[in-house]
C-alpha cells in the first residue's frame, strides 16, 4: 500500500512539476517574444524618418528663383556668408537635440554664419504655445533669428516638413544642404548631418547633400510624399 | 585560497552559516533588484512623461512612443524577474532573470538616449550591482544580452547604440571587451567576496560559539545566583533565629520566617516590625515591658550607623507569660547591593542559658565531689581538668596536677604502658574501661582504687574521663569477708574434720595403750632375763625352762608380732591427721598477696580431704589428673577455697538429689587438663543441676539456692573474684537440670616473669584478664 501511495504521489508530483514547467516555459517564451518585439518596434520607429526632402524646393535650387517670396528674399546671405534655416516645432521633444546641435555648429563660425529659426505657429497660437523648453534653448543660441512661422508656410516653402529640419543656403542663394542634424530621435551626438553642416560652414565641400530628419511633423501643411 | 576546499574542510556549522549567509544575501539582492527594477521602470516612465510625453503633428498631439516603450516594454522587461523574485527568491533562475532584465534595461536606456555614451554607464553600474549576488553565473546572461544588443543594433542602426551613423565592424566587440574586462574584475572581486563571506561565517560561528558559551555561562551564573539567593533565603529561614535586615534609614527590607512567626505569636510592637516598617520608630515607640531593651537596641543601631560602634551584641531576658526566656541579640553591619545595611539577629538562647546554668551546677557537683575525677587529653596525655576530690586524695594542688600526666600517679607505669593499656578505649574498640589499680600520692604512699574510664570530647579535644574510687577500705573489707568466708567454711567443715582427726587419733590412742601394755610385759621379760643372766650358777636347762615360762606368761610371740603393726598403724593415723591439719592450716591461712608456685593436684586433693565429711556419705570422688599439668602460680589459700566451695556445692547438690536415705552414692569428678596456655580444672557432679534462671545469677553476690542459714550467697561470688580478678583466669559453669553441673576453672599456666615478685604487675595481669573478660562480654 505504501509503495502504491508513494508511486501515486510521485506521479502526481511529476504531473505538477510538468505543468509548472510548461507554465513557466510558456511565460518565458512570451516574455522573450514580447521584449524582442518591443525592442523591434522601438528600433523601427526610431529609424523611420519624419519626412523626406520637399520636391517643390528641391536640392540644388537657387532661392533667387523665388523673387516673389518676401521671406525668401530675406534669406540671401552676404557674400562669403552662409545662411542656416531650421524649422522647429516648439512642442517637439525630439528637437531639443537638434537645437543643441545647431547651437554647437553656429558657435564654430559666428562671423560667417547666420541662422533663422522658423518656429511653427498655428493660426490661433497663444504665447503659451511658445513657452517651451525648445524655445528657451533657442533663445540661448547667439545670433539666432527666430521667426514665427504661421502654419509653417515658410518652412514648407523651403521644403522643411518636420521639426529639426535644416536648410543651408550659400551666399549665391543656392541650397547646399537640407536634412536633419541628428542621427535619430534620441541621438544627441555628432551625426552625418551635423558634420555636413559643419563642413559647409568651414567652407569645405559638403559630405552629404541631405539626411533624414527625426522630429514632429508640422501637421498636414506639407503633404507627405 | 582554494575556497571550495576550505569550505569542504570547514565544520558543518561554518558551512551552514556560510550557505545561509550566501542564500540570505542572494534573497536580499533579489529583493533589492526587484525594488531597483520597479524604480527604474517608474523612473523611465517619469522621464518619458517629463521629456517626451507626447509627439506632435502640427497642433495635434499623441503619446510619444518613448512613453509607450517605457511603460510597456519596461514593464515587460521587469515582469519576469519580479515574478521569479516572488516565487523563487534566492534561486539561480531568478538571479539569471534579474541579470537579463537589468541589462535589457541598460539596452533600453541606451536606445532611448540615442546611444549616448553616458547611457552606457548604466551597463557598468548594473554589472557592478550584480556583484551583490556573489554569483559569477549572472554575468553570463548579462554579457550575452548587452553583447547581442550591441551587435544587432550596431549593424542594423549603429546610431542607436553608438551614436554614429556608421561604425567600424569591431565597435560592438570593443564595447563587449570593456564589459568582459569589468566582468573579469567583478568575478575576481566576487571570489574575494566569497572568501570574505566565508571568513565572516567562520567568525560568526566562532562568535556564536563564544556567544553560546557566554550565554551558558550567564545562564549558569544566573541560575547559580538564583539558587544561591533561594538557598540563602531558605538558610535564613531555616536558622532558628529571628533575622531582619535594615537599610541605612532603619527600614526593614527583609525578615526571615522565624521573625515573622515570632512577630505573629507575640502581640505588641512586634506587629509593626514587618517588611517596610521602620525598626527604629518601632523601638522608639515601644511602651511595653521591653521598652528599656528597645531603646537600647535603637541606641545601638544609631551608634553603628554613625560609625561610633562596629557591632553590638548582648543577652537579655524576655519572659513570656508561661516561661522564662533568654535571647541573644546582635546588630552587625552588612553590605547589601552595594549599600550599607544592618543585620539584626535575635536568637532564643533559653536552652543554652539553662544548659549553661545546669552545666555550672553539674561542674560544681563534680568539682566538689569527694571522688576523684580526672580528664586528660588523648594526644597530650596530660591532665586537662581534675576535681577537689582528686587533689585532696592525692595531696597535689590543682595546678600541680594540671602539669602532670596519668603516669605520674601510677607507680611502676610509664606513659607508653598506659597508652597500651588504654589502646582499646582510645581506638574506640570499647566504650568504657573499668579496672582496679594503685595510685601513688604526693607523699609516696599508695592506695587501691577502682577506675572507670570513657572517651569524650572537651572543647574540641578528645579526652579520657577517669572516675576514680578509693577502694582501700573496700579491699580491706573484702579481705575480711574472704577470711570470714574461709573461717565459715572451716566451721562448716569442723565436724567432718574433727571426725577425720578423731578416727585416726582413736587408732593411735588404742595402739599407744597396746604398746604401753606390751612395753610392760616386755620389760618384765627383759628384767627376768637380766636376773637370770646375772646368776652365774643357774642351770642352763633351768634357764631355758624359766624363759619358756616367761614367754608363755607374757605372750611374747604375740607381742613380737603385734607391736610393729601397732606402730605402723599409729604412724599411718598420725600421718592422716597431719595431712588434715596441714590442709586446715593452708585453708585457714589469711593468705598473702603474693602468688607462689603450687601443685594444683595437691591443692585439689587437700580440698577433697577437707570436705570428705561432706561427701563421703553421698558420693564418691574420682580424680582424673593430667600428669602434664605441673605446678601453677596461684594464691594457695584463695584457690583452695575455690575448689573447696565447688566440692561442697557438688556434695550438697548430690545430697539434695538423693534425699535423706540414699540407696546409692552419687559421683564427683575432679578432672585436670592442659589446654594450651591454660590449665583447665573441672569439678563435676551428678546432682540436681541448675536452671537457666539460676545460671544467670549464679555469680551474683548474696545469691543462693540453699535454705536460710545454710548458705550466704558469697561462695561463688568470691570464687569468681578469686579466679577472674586475682588470677586472671576464667570461671564458667555447664549445667543441666536433674543431670548435674560442671564448674570449669581456667587458670593461666604462664605468668609474666615478674608476676611472683611484683604486686603491681600482678594486679596488672589481673587487670588484663579482667579486660579480656570485658572484651569477651562486649563481643
Amino acid at each position: 500500500m505504501t509503495n502504491i501511495h508513494s508511486k501515486v504521489a510521485r506521479r502526481r508530483l511529476g504531473a505538477d512539476e510538468l505543468k509548472h514547467r510548461i507554465v513557466w516555459g510558456t511565460g518565458l517564451m512570451l516574455w522573450f517574444v514580447g521584449v524582442l518585439a518591443g525592442f523591434g518596434i522601438l528600433l523601427v520607429h526610431d529609424t523611420t524618418a519624419s519626412s523626406e526632402p520637399s520636391s517643390d524646393v528641391g536640392l540644388f535650387c537657387n532661392l533667387r528663383e523665388y523673387p516673389d517670396s518676401e521671406f525668401v528674399g530675406t534669406l540671401h546671405p552676404k557674400p562669403g556668408n552662409i545662411e542656416v534655416v531650421m524649422a522647429l516645432h516648439p512642442q517637439c521633444p525630439c528637437s531639443l537635440n537638434s537645437l543643441n546641435e545647431l547651437g554647437r555648429l553656429l558657435a564654430t563660425t559666428p562671423e560667417t554664419s547666420h541662422c533663422t529659426l522658423l518656429v511653427y505657429a498655428p493660426e490661433d497660437a497663444s504665447e503659451d504655445w511658445f513657452d517651451t523648453a525648445n524655445m528657451r534653448v533657442a533663445e540661448k543660441i547667439a545670433g539666432l533669428q527666430v521667426v514665427r512661422d504661421v502654419q509653417a508656410e515658410h518652412a514648407s516653402l523651403l521644403g522643411l516638413s518636420a521639426s529639426g529640419a535644416c536648410v543651408v543656403i550659400g551666399d549665391s542663394g543656392e541650397i547646399l544642404f537640407r536634412g536633419g542634424v541628428t542621427a535619430g530621435r534620441s541621438c544627441a551626438a555628432e551625426s552625418p548631418g551635423s558634420r555636413t553642416v559643419a563642413s559647409i560652414l568651414r567652407g569645405e565641400p559638403s559630405v552629404f547633400i541631405t539626411t533624414p530628419v527625426f522630429g514632429c511633423k508640422f501637421s498636414n501643411t506639407v503633404p507627405q510624399s | 585560497m582554494n575556497l571550495l576546499r576550505d569550505i569542504k574542510l570547514a565544520s558543518p556549522n561554518i558551512q551552514s552559516a556560510y550557505n545561509t549567509s550566501l542564500f540570505e544575501g542572494r534573497v536580499t539582492a533579489d529583493r533589492n533588484f526587484a525594488v531597483l527594477l520597479v524604480a527604474q521602470w517608474v523612473f523611465g516612465i517619469l522621464c518619458s512623461l517629463y521629456i517626451s510625453p507626447v509627439a506632435w503633428e502640427g497642433t495635434r498631439s499623441y503619446p510619444h512612443i518613448h512613453l509607450w516603450s517605457s511603460i510597456f516594454l519596461g514593464g515587460m522587461i521587469i515582469a519576469l524577474p519580479l515574478a521569479l523574485v516572488y516565487v523563487a527568491s534566492g534561486k539561480l533562475v531568478t538571479r539569471l532573470a534579474v541579470a537579463t532584465s537589468q541589462l535589457l534595461f541598460s539596452a533600453l536606456l541606451i536606445h532611448l538616449m540615442g546611444g549616448r555614451i553616458e547611457a552606457h554607464f548604466h551597463v557598468f553600474v548594473s554589472l557592478a550591482l550584480l556583484l551583490s549576488y556573489r554569483d559569477s553565473w549572472v554575468y553570463l546572461p548579462a554579457v550575452a544580452v548587452i553583447f547581442v544588443d550591441h551587435l544587432i543594433r550596431g549593424f542594423i542602426w549603429p546610431q542607436s547604440v553608438f551614436g554614429e551613423l556608421a561604425i567600424l565592424p569591431w565597435r560592438p566587440f570593443e564595447h563587449a571587451a570593456w564589459v568582459v574586462f569589468e566582468v573579469i574584475a567583478l568575478v575576481v572581486q566576487n571570489r574575494y567576496s566569497h572568501l570574505q563571506l566565508f571568513s565572516l561565517a567562520t567568525l560568526q560561528c566562532n562568535l556564536a560559539e563564544q556567544c553560546d558559551y557566554l550565554e551558558r555561562c550567564v545562564e549558569e551564573r544566573t541560575k547559580e545566583l538564583y539558587e544561591a539567593k533561594v538557598f540563602q533565603g531558605r538558610v535564613l529561614d531555616s536558622i532558628e533565629a529571628e533575622i531582619c535586615i535594615l537599610d541605612s534609614e532603619g527600614n526593614i527590607v527583609f525578615v526571615n520566617e522565624p521573625w515573622q512567626k515570632f512577630a505573629a505569636e507575640n502581640d505588641g510592637d512586634l506587629q509593626r516590625c514587618g517588611c517596610g516598617d521602620n525598626y527604629l520608630e518601632a523601638c522608639d515607640s515601644d511602651d511595653g515591658p521591653g521598652r528599656e531593651q528597645s531603646l537600647e537596641v535603637a541606641r545601638a543601631i544609631r551608634e553603628i550607623q554613625s560609625g561610633h560602634r562596629r557591632r553590638y551584641a548582648w543577652e537579655y531576658s524576655c519572659n513570656s507569660e508561661s516561661q522564662e526566656r533568654w535571647f541573644h541579640a546582635s546588630i552587625t553591619p552588612v553590605t547589601l547591593d552595594a549599600s550599607e545595611a544592618l543585620a539584626v539577629v535575635h536568637v532564643d538562647v533559653t536552652a543554652v542559658h539553662q544548659a549553661r546554668s545546669r552545666a555550672a551546677a553539674l561542674s560544681k557537683l563534680v568539682t566538689d565531689s569527694p571522688y576523684e575525677v580526672f580528664i586528660f587529653g588523648v594526644d597530650s596525655f596530660r591532665f586537662i581538668e581534675t576535681n577537689k576530690g582528686a587533689c585532696r586524695n592525692l595531696g597535689y594542688t590543682r595546678e600541680e596536677l594540671l602539669s602532670m600526666s596519668p603516669a605520674d600517679i601510677k607507680p611502676h607505669f610509664d606513659e607508653l604502658q598506659l597508652r597500651e593499656l588504654l589502646s582499646d578505649l582510645i581506638e574506640g574498640a570499647v566504650d568504657c574501661l573499668s579496672f582496679e589499680t594503685v595510685h601513688q600520692r604526693k607523699d609516696g604512699s599508695t592506695y587501691n582504687c577502682a577506675l572507670s574510664l570513657n572517651c569524650s570530647v572537651l572543647e574540641g579535644t578528645r579526652v579520657v574521663v577517669a572516675f576514680v574510687t578509693d577502694i582501700t577500705e573496700t579491699k580491706h573489707l573484702q579481705q575480711q569477708l574472704t577470711q570470714a568466708k574461709k573461717l565459715e567454711s572451716i566451721g562448716q567443715l569442723a565436724a567432718g574434720v574433727a571426725h577425720e582427726i578423731n578416727t585416726p587419733m582413736q587408732c593411735v590412742f588404742g595402739n599407744v595403750e597396746f604398746l604401753e601394755a606390751s612395753f610392760g610385759k616386755l620389760m618384765h621379760v627383759t628384767d627376768k632375763m637380766v636376773g637370770l643372766l646375772s646368776q652365774s650358777d643357774v642351770d642352763l636347762e633351768a634357764e631355758r625352762e624359766c624363759l619358756s615360762e616367761l614367754c608363755e606368761q607374757y605372750r611374747y610371740d604375740y607381742l613380737r608380732k603385734q607391736t610393729p603393726m601397732a606402730l605402723q598403724e599409729s604412724r599411718d593415723a598420725s600421718k592422716q591427721v597431719i595431712s588434715v591439719i596441714r590442709a586446715m592450716k593452708i585453708m585457714a591461712h589469711p593468705g598473702s598477696a603474693q602468688k607462689v608456685v603450687s601443685d594444683i593436684h595437691e591443692i585439689l586433693s587437700n580440698a577433697a580431704t577437707l570436705t570428705r565429711g561432706r561427701w563421703k556419705t553421698v558420693a564418691n570422688v574420682d580424680f582424673d589428673f593430667d600428669p602434664e599439668l605441673g605446678s601453677l602460680e596461684v594464691l594457695p589459700a584463695e584457690i583452695s577455697q575455690v575448689f573447696l566451695n565447688m566440692i561442697v556445692n557438688a556434695a550438697d547438690s548430690i545430697s539434695e538429689k538423693l534425699g535423706k536415705d540414699p540407696t546409692e552414692l552419687g559421683q564427683i569428678f575432679i578432672r585436670t587438663r592442659v589446654a594450651g596456655d591454660w590449665a583447665r580444672i573441672e569439678v563435676s557432679d551428678t546432682g540436681t543441676g541448675m536452671s537457666q534462671t539460676v545460671l544467670e545469677k549464679l555469680f551474683d553476690p548474696f545469691f543462693t539456692t540453699k535454705e536460710v542459714g545454710k548458705g550466704t550467697g558469697q561462695g561463688l561470688s568470691i570464687c569468681h573474684n578469686v579466679v577472674v580478678n586475682q588470677h586472671g583466669g576464667k570461671l564458667s559453669v555447664e549445667s543441666k537440670l536433674d543431670v548435674g553441673s560442671t564448674f570449669i576453672v581456667s587458670l593461666p599456666r604462664f605468668l609474666s616473669p615478674t608476676a611472683a615478685f611484683d604486686t603491681a604487675s600482678e594486679r596488672s595481669a589481673a587487670l588484663l584478664g579482667s579486660l579480656q573478660d570485658l572484651v569477651g562480654q562486649e563481643n
